[in-house]
């Protein structure tokens, strides 16, 4: 493969003057959007699919795709400042990033947000340039039994995502695995728990739920400190916008371990930018050497997810390319408008469009650098958002919250469910349940199932079938793994406890 | 404490919702096997929970956080969706928004009415821009019931 | 970044970005409110699935060149859930004025019956106003499976019964039911395994986790363009000239199997005929474009325009035939 001519080609294709203003339309727009809670890239890029029909197919897919990794750098933008995830990727950025604004360091969680997407944008760029085929091929490994393992590796990694109780980390997981399964089981065809309200037939939607959980239950904690809403939510001076060099050594590690760990699971159809960033922010909680620093505002916590969900949102883009299989609903329809526009995604796409692939390539790179162009110089004036005086706040956030949650569908249960889910965050932050193990049950729980289920179905019952496949094997045993790891020093010290009575 | 008896009761929650659910057999897994599992383990950490919370004594210096509940904010905030959701199929989202973001603003104290409805006015405002000819979401903006 | 100098620096940059900021949104408002989003006098067609979906690009295809001619903006407006219920619940309440009309697909003659309670009367409670496509369904396999016609995917299943697995997007979607349905006629026994997307179904097959799927054009096409799918037969009454390599299912040797995927424009009942008329004509029009035809087509569609009266034959019937299959396959909760 002759990369230097390829990526001269995608250089030259991409760098026209029409295709660099759609990339920059499409990533400003995509970063619109993301930080608005319920509109995410899925419905823009839906509403925008008429217009693409009149433009030439690169300069349509530059603009989608912007529009697609736009929205993961504005979904970290309201997440940090007033813990209302924009995107359903942004939701662990929320745990630490919100901390930093509340002490001040706004500034310097929007800007590692902003640098750790770049790094891992071009990561990512490279990886795609490099081996989109051989990943390909990787992707359709992946099948029932793998999920199924992977999942089972999550979950227990999910646990660890809490730092207070691993008890109520469990039963919290648990309680989001049951809202999970919520709606039709796809195997046998049946509803569950949908107490026949048809609304609920396909589950409970995602963003309602995470936005009532932290966004919602955070403004009735802030409101119930009693004290005079015309202050803000950030105690004490704004400090510095800029990242030192200390900070900057401290999310180097972070940034390169999520963009590995989210380049990985974009790949995989139904993986994608959640998992990514629940992941990574769970690996790195686990390896880092003082994990209580996590949930207090630690820029690792920022840094981590932020890069993989970026690296995510740009290899989901190989299997679909290259084998024509959409790893998600944006993809689908990205297809959709490459089809329209007669151009058919496949192993051949490279070799018959050499100009599409290399420039919709490299103007992924190009609207990651526009992105971060665009954001630093913006974060000084993001972050004054933490200083708007609450009682100004905060209702901005309830508006936005209901009409973003209305507008997924335009459907009064995803409001309903919005306050439900307030009351469901309070109650469990009240008790001390953290609540980001809860929604990545309710991610992980469904898929899990659905996974083991139909791997027993191809295998006509026989469980062994998880550990015969070796991919499945390896996951297990990691996660086999890390139970014991975690449970030995925990029996060490009973023990001791036991013998010094 | 009050964690384990909450688990307890999900679990409980659960379990009388998928009662009707088929079991199937470990080979052939049925709806129900699953939920059933799940609520299983709940109801077994919340037994730990509890068992845990009686043998330690007195320790439950911050048993089920006894800060005061605050209800004012609670009820203004999550009434707020509850009145949007149920203003907008009727009324649309003019009417619907701008009064349930005024309710929400009663949660914050101290209350100022001039500053409820110049917020209220401004939130519609903006989030009507932005949403409706912003990314052209066709929402009604003004019904009348029984539309 | 931590000198005084830089700081300066960022201040204007700020000051700068913040304007572009508020151009950029100033002109995406007024770019909308260019485009006349008079939602009060818009015409919405109500799409039952997620965007994205076949229906839904075929929705947007279709809105602009139909707001010209109405003179009003055509607007789409996703309602996925349940199947295609939800959608189709909420045009069956909706005022016959004109205003709303209906993506409607066969799913709709099936889902209902499902439940012992339908949620709507597909024919019942719809004015039909015309056909726009067919779309029809392709059995494809893996190469690796070693069949190559339609024959010798059945002598393999009846000499390993009950050993091959067929994917579909869901229990009770149109292709499960066509592969009961074939299964039946040819006295074949195969494991079904449900999907959530038709995406997800052909990917099965991708990646051999299982043998074939009857599957709808849309996911399918770039897989036969590549060769990396096998498409034994189609299930239409014609070739399609997406894949015209494959036969039909009658040319591959099994007859009175053909089914096809069609969609529709339909209104709420109670549609003057005047105005389905005016709707009608305004269709056809559409659809008799030649740059429409083509991403109907590269879509996976072929553009099939009916006439109001045939359309409605088409729906009653359709409703009938389903209902008693469904009841037929046991498929009632």
């Amino acid at each position: 493969m002759n990369l230097p001519e390829n990526l001269a080609t995608g250089f030259y294709a991409a760098f026209s003057l029409i295709n660099l203003l759609y990339c920059f339309l499409g990533a400003l727009l995509g970063t619109l959007v993301g930080v608005l809670p319920g509109i995410g890239p899925t419905m823009t890029i839906a509403l925008l699919l008429p217009v693409t029909f009149t433009l030439p197919p690169l300069s349509a897919l530059i603009m989608l795709a912007g529009i697609f990794y736009g929205a993961q750098y504005g979904g970290s933008t309201t997440s940090i400042l007033i813990n209302l995830p924009g995107e359903t990727s942004s939701v662990v950025t929320a745990l630490d990033g919100y901390q930093l604004a509340r002490k001040g360091r706004a500034g310097a969680a929007l800007a590692t947000a902003a640098i750790s997407s770049f790094v891992a944008g071009t990561i990512a760029t490279l990886i795609i340039a490099l081996l989109a085929p051989p990943l390909a091929t990787l992707a359709l490994k992946f099948q029932a039994p793998e999920y199924f393992s992977l999942m089972v590796l999550g979950l227990l990694v999910s646990v660890s995502l809490s730092s207070g109780s691993v008890v109520k980390a469990m039963g919290a997981t648990l309680f989001g695995v049951l809202i999970g399964i919520i709606g039709t089981d796809v195997t046998s065809g049946v509803e569950r728990f949908t107490l026949g309200v048809t609304d609920l037939y396909d589950g409970i939607n995602f963003v309602p739920i995470a936005i009532g959980m932290f966004g919602l239950a955070e403004i009735i904690r802030n409101l119930g400190q009693g004290e005079d809403s015309s202050r803000s939510i950030q105690s004490g001076k704004l400090s510095g916008l800029a990242l030192s060099g200390r900070d900057l050594k401290q999310i180097v590690g972070p940034t390169l371990r999520g963009t590995g760990l989210g380049s990985i699971l974009g790949l995989l159809p139904g993986g994608g930018v959640v998992l990514a960033s629940f992941s990574a922010y769970a690996v790195e909680k686990r390896i880092s050497k003082d994990p209580s620093r996590f949930g207090q505002g630690a820029l690792e916590g920022v840094a981590a997810p932020e890069s993989a969900n970026n690296a995510a949102a740009q290899t989901s883009f190989i299997p679909m390319l290259t084998l024509g299989i959409p790893s998600n609903a944006v993809m689908a329809m990205m297809m959709g408008a490459l089809l329209i526009h007669g151009i058919t995604p496949g192993p051949r796409i490279m070799t018959e469009q050499p100009i599409l692939f290399w420039g919709l390539v490299v103007s992924m790179w190009v609207g990651n650098l526009m992105l971060l162009v665009l954001n630093l110089p913006l974060v000084g004036l993001w972050a004054k958002v933490a200083q708007v005086p609450y009682k100004v706040l905060f209702p901005v956030i309830v508006a936005i919250s209901c009409v973003g949650s209305y507008a997924i569908g335009l459907k009064m249960i995803d409001v309903f469910m919005l306050a439900v889910f307030g009351v469901v965050g309070f109650v469990l932050a009240g008790l001390d349940c953290e609540l980001a193990p809860m929604l990545f049950g309710v991610v992980v729980g469904p898929m899990l199932e659905e996974n083991m289920r139909r791997a027993l179905i191809l295998s006509r019952g026989d469980p062994t079938t998880f550990v015969e496949r070796p991919i499945s094997a390896v996951l297990l045993a990691i996660a086999f793994i890390a139970i014991v790891v975690a449970a030995v020093p925990k029996m060490r010290k009973k023990r001791a406890e036991v013998f010094s009575d | 404490m009050i964690t384990g008896f909450l688990f307890v009761g999900i679990a409980a929650c659960f379990a009388l919702l998928a009662k009707d659910l088929e079991l199937g057999t470990s080979q052939n897994m049925g709806p129900g096997f699953f939920p059933l599992i799940v609520v299983g383990l709940i109801a077994t950490l919340g037994l730990v929970i509890i068992v845990s919370a009686l043998h330690k004594p007195g320790g439950n210096a911050n048993a089920g956080a006894t800060k005061p509940m605050m209800w004012r904010p609670f009820v203004c905030i999550i009434g707020s969706p509850v009145l949007f959701a149920l203003l907008v199929e009727p009324f649309g989202l003019i009417p619907g928004l701008s009064l349930s973001v005024l309710f929400s603003t009663l949660g914050g104290r101290p209350w100022r009415p001039w500053h409820s409805i110049a917020v209220s006015a401004l939130v519609t405002f903006s989030c009507w821009l932005v949403f409706v000819p912003g990314l052209g979401m066709p929402m009604p903006l003004f019904n009348w019931p029984g539309h | 970044m931590r000198m005084k100098g830089a700081y300066r620096y960022e201040l204007t940059y700020r000051r700068a970005s913040v304007l572009l900021f508020a151009a950029l949104i100033a002109l995406i408002v007024g770019v909308q409110m260019a485009g006349a989003q008079n939602i009060g006098g818009a015409v919405t067609i109500v799409v039952a699935s997620d965007p994205g979906a076949a229906p839904d690009v075929m929705a947007r295809i279709l809105s602009g060149p139909l707001s010209e001619r109405f003179g009003q903006p055509v607007v789409v407006e996703n309602r996925p859930g349940a199947g295609g219920n939800i959608g189709a619940m909420a045009v069956s309440k909706a005022k016959p004025d004109g205003r709303t009309l209906f993506m409607a697909t066969v799913n709709m003659t099936i889902t209902p019956w499902m439940t012992k309670t339908p949620a709507f009367d597909p024919a019942g409670d719809y004015t039909a106003i015309g056909q726009v496509a067919s779309v029809p369904m392709v059995v494809v396999v893996n190469p690796a499976l070693g069949v190559k016609t339609m024959k010798e995917l059945v002598a393999l299943a009846k000499s390993k019964p009950g050993s091959l697995n067929y994917s579909s997007p869901g229990i009770g979607s149109l292709n499960h039911i066509e592969t009961v349905l074939f299964e039946r006629a040819t006295g074949i026994k195969m494991v079904h395994v449900p999907y959530k997307s038709g995406a997800a179904a052909t990917t099965a097959v991708l990646g051999k986790e299982v043998d074939l799927f009857f599957a709808g054009m849309p996911p399918a096409v770039p897989q036969l363009k590549s060769n990396a799918l096998l498409g034994l037969a189609v299930t239409a009454d014609k070739r399609s000239s997406l894949v015209p390599a494959v036969p039909t299912l009658s040319e591959a040797g099994y007859t009175n199997l053909e089914s096809d995927a069609w969609y529709a424009i339909l209104g709420p009942k109670g549609m003057s005929a005047a105005l389905v008329a005016k709707i009608a004509g305004a269709l056809k029009e559409v659809l008799a474009l030649p740059n429409v035809k083509v991403q109907f087509a590269n879509s996976g569609a072929e553009v099939l325009t009916s006439a109001p009266e045939a359309m409605a034959k088409l729906l009653a019937a359709d409703a009938k035939r389903y209902k008693g299959v469904v009841e037929d396959l046991g498929l009632v909760k």
